[in-house]
């Protein structure tokens, strides 16, 4: 990710999609049901989910078109989250992919998913 | 989260009146002081990755100088299909512009000769010093031009290593290109560990493709192996059956009997058995880490620098993380990939300590591609995880002889879209 593409505007918009993190992945549950999510846990899922993606970037152009490698980015995260979920079950095959996802949790797939969704365009 | 930086911040703190007076403040190991400056030694997949991870993430709060002598990076991952026509130089050399324009890391232009740890300290070529508070040390690897017999850094301006990629990767590519129909090449390849395991065999793939395409029908290439057996083989020999029939021989020490001399003036190479005569000779020596890492006394008897699992932090001194080649990372093989995702672990670690980032549990990975012909690519890769104060293999996985035609398309082609991935991940 270049720093063009992660600057100003961009992360303000981002912390919406994280906020959505919070309710939808029950990611720190316990932040979300006293109904409180703070300015810091929420950096902290924003952190979690770029050091995540910061994973994926080894092979994946985040935000921009890329050859032979699917785009993980601007994808609707329901998509991301059942594709990654098959390849953590077998039941998508690429051998990478297969040993990557199999050490993801569902909270962490789930974060990836919308953090990913809201990357677009370089 | 802007990287652009204000005018103070990229001012270059070395020796001087600044360098004087912080060093005369009381320091304490990565406290969150308004300004924390980590040094980063070396500018390659390791280097620039940790570089650019820190100072993105590391806000104003984090001062990131990266000393490195090149104004533009060749990657050695690649050069093999620089070796093959594949690609051009310039499509496997980068330059930092990104990483001092957009994100605000200092690049010094100047070779890291030493390292004081007791007065935190980096000498540069010039003389000059760097302090630190945390230094990040990517050398790579060293070439031991010493230990082949007639082998010296003049021998390899006529036989080339090319295994620390630039002009060395010019001068085996030009000489490559030079050859008649009918040549014999000669290649040593060193014992584990070193740097890109099946480097020297992709090589050896890239090599005889642009001689099959420069219409060679009888050049030959001679592999005189120093171990018994190498990465991915049964890969590489069926691809040497299938794409270069009859021009590739590989010998192990059981056949050829061990290397003698080579001479780079008759271009010969002396085994146990014969003296061979050669029109092209790439001598790929062994290697240990990088001068300055061992210089520095970081590393233990093999030559390589320990690390801890979780962090990539030297065993030796905790001010210290090693990423990368010189580093001893359990499981994980010398390569780009390895050093990126070790990268990214370590900046982890360092801002997470400065209370700047939380701590998340390090996972590392890396596959190596191998490009075997058009459109046929092989991978070897794994997922690795800190067990018992080792990076262990969780998973690993390697490409099949019996894989269909499109699976290899395929995987070529993710090697080519991965470069591109890395390269934004390295450089911005």
């Amino acid at each position: 990710m270049a720093g063009g593409r992660e600057s100003g505007g961009r992360e303000s918009e981002k912390k919406g999609g994280m906020m959505r993190i919070l309710f939808s992945a029950g990611f720190l549950v316990g932040v979300v049901a006293a109904g409180a999510a703070t300015a810091e846990t929420d950096d902290e899922a924003l952190a979690f989910a770029r050091h995540m993606a910061g994973e994926c970037a080894s092979c994946h152009l985040i935000g921009v078109p890329q050859p032979g490698i699917p785009p993980i980015h601007g994808l609707d995260p329901a998509r991301l989250v059942d594709i990654v979920a098959q390849y953590r079950d077998g039941t998508r095959q690429h051998r990478l992919m297969n040993a990557i996802a199999s050490n993801y949790t569902d909270e962490e797939i789930a974060t990836l998913g919308e953090y990913l969704a809201d990357v677009t365009g370089r | 989260v802007t990287n652009r930086l204000s005018i103070s911040r990229r001012r270059m703190l070395i020796a001087g009146a600044a360098t004087a007076g912080f060093l005369a403040a009381p320091t304490h190991y990565l406290r969150a002081q308004a300004r924390t400056r980590i040094v980063v030694v070396g500018g390659g997949a390791g280097g620039a990755t940790v570089a650019r991870y820190l100072a993105r993430d590391g806000g104003e709060q984090v001062e990131v100088i990266l000393v490195e002598p090149k104004e533009a990076f060749t990657t050695c991952f690649h050069s093999n299909l620089y070796l093959g026509g594949v690609k051009d130089f310039d499509d496997i050399t980068h330059g930092y512009d990104r990483l001092t324009g957009d994100y605000g890391v200092e690049h010094v232009r100047q070779r890291a000769e030493a390292v004081d740890r007791d007065a935190r300290e980096v000498r540069l070529a010039d003389g000059q010093t760097v302090s630190y508070d945390h230094l990040i040390l990517s050398p790579g690897i060293e070439v031991l031009y010493d230990a082949i017999e007639g082998y010296s850094e003049d021998a390899a301006q006529v036989m080339p290593h090319a295994w620390i990629a630039g002009e060395q990767t010019r001068i085996l590519r030009d000489q490559l290109m030079a050859l008649e129909d009918g040549a014999k090449i000669v290649m040593i390849v060193p014992a584990n560990p070193y740097r890109c395991p099946p480097g020297p065999y992709e090589r050896v793939c890239m090599m005889a493709m642009a001689l099959q395409q420069q219409g060679h029908t009888s050049s030959r290439i001679l592999v005189l192996d120093q171990k018994e057996q190498f990465s991915k083989q049964a890969l590489f020999e069926q691809a040497w059956e299938r794409h270069y029939p009859g021009i590739v021989e590989w010998q192990p020490p059981l056949l050829h009997g061990g290397i003698g001399a080579v001479d780079a003036d008759t271009l010969t190479v002396e085994t146990d058995l014969e003296t061979i005569e050669a029109d092209l000779v790439n001598v790929i020596p062994p290697q240990l880490a990088g001068r300055i890492a061992r210089d520095a006394g970081l590393a233990n008897e093999t030559g390589y620098c320990p690390v801890l699992a979780d962090t990539m932090r030297s065993t030796i001194d905790p001010r210290v993380t090693v990423l990368g080649d010189a580093s001893i990372a359990g499981d994980m093989p010398k390569s780009g990939f390895s050093a990126n995702s070790q990268a990214k672990v370590a900046a982890n670690a360092i801002l997470a300590e400065l209370a700047i980032k939380p701590a998340f549990p390090a996972r590392y990975a890396n596959t190596c591609w191998s490009m075997l012909a058009e459109d046929d690519g092989v991978s070897v890769g794994g997922v690795y995880v800190p067990q018992d104060g080792r990076i262990t293999a969780l998973q690993t996985f390697i490409s099949q002889p019996d894989e269909e035609f499109p699976v290899r398309r395929r995987t070529q082609s993710e090697n080519i879209g991965w470069y591109e991935a890395i390269i934004a991940d390295m450089f911005g």
